[in-house]
């Protein structure tokens, strides 16, 4: 039975009553959170310090294009 | 350290729809960031990650007025920005009626349902040092509208209804689109990790 439950991605509600009261099915869909919070670390992007003063200097000119339609 | 405003708040809106400045510098300033990151991992240069975010807000400019406030600002925005990058690529993000991953995940089961072969532990490859970098390769294999759709949904946590809205895709279409990449990043990963079901 926990195998079935590591199977389906996709579900059926009988399924999905099996994973919460099985112990094993349980502790598979906790490694699964877990790996899908490692996994959005990873590709969370950050930007670096060079494509921080881009975007800076971006803002700023399109804030002042701002002003200027403004005036 | 800009302002940030409550976009949702109806003043806030009627600010912006009248192109007060101070609003518009206010929402520039706080996604202007968002916007360039978006463009970069969606593999665009700096140069041209520059340009789609200055046109993306010129867009902005000019449409605002007709923004209604129904979705968020950021779900308006955002839908201005993907559709530039499509224009960029000279390419419509198409919902394909059918992928061939459809039929590897179909070959993996049995005609009762189960599965073929015993399904891998997921954790016990995602401490292997390759397995970043490999699924960030897997990654990179999804074409754009899967890429997007995983990324605004499983990164960037967005709710369905805002990626329809963002991406002007169905609901029907962004479940498939989703499951589709998930599969696609199940079958590269395992290719890549060697492993056989």
């Amino acid at each position: 039975m926990a195998e079935e439950a590591q199977l389906n991605w996709f579900g059926t509600a009988k399924l999905k009553m099996h994973v919460m009261i099985c112990p094993l099915c349980k502790n598979f869909q906790a490694q699964m959170n877990e790996l899908k919070i490692q996994i959005k670390k990873n590709l969370k992007r950050e930007l670096s310090q060079d494509e921080k003063e881009k975007v800076n200097d971006l803002e700023n000119k399109i804030i002042l294009k701002i002003k200027q339609s403004s005036d | 350290m800009h302002n940030i405003l409550n976009w949702s708040a109806t003043e806030t809106v009627t600010k912006l729809k009248s192109k007060d400045s101070q609003t518009l510098e206010a929402l520039v300033r706080q996604y202007s960031s968002h916007l360039y990151n978006a463009a970069k991992g969606m593999r665009f240069s700096d140069q041209e990650a520059e340009d789609i975010c200055g046109t993306t807000w010129m867009t902005f400019f000019d449409v605002v007025e007709k923004f209604e406030g129904r979705s968020h600002i950021r779900t308006y925005l955002f839908g201005i920005f993907y559709n530039k990058c499509k224009e960029w690529r000279r390419t419509e993000w198409k919902f394909e009626s059918s992928d061939s991953i459809d039929q590897i995940v179909d070959s993996q089961f049995l005609e009762n349902g189960h599965w073929k072969g015993q399904p891998h532990d997921p954790f016990a490859h995602s401490e292997n040092l390759e397995f970043n970098r490999f699924f960030k390769e897997c990654m990179n294999n999804l074409n754009d509208l899967m890429r997007e759709v995983f990324r605004l949904k499983e990164v960037e946590q967005l709710e369905s209804s805002e990626i329809c809205h963002i991406l002007q895709i169905s609901d029907t279409n962004l479940r498939q689109v989703f499951s589709r990449s998930k599969n696609k990043l199940r079958n590269c990963l395992s290719l890549k990790l060697g492993i056989k079901e």
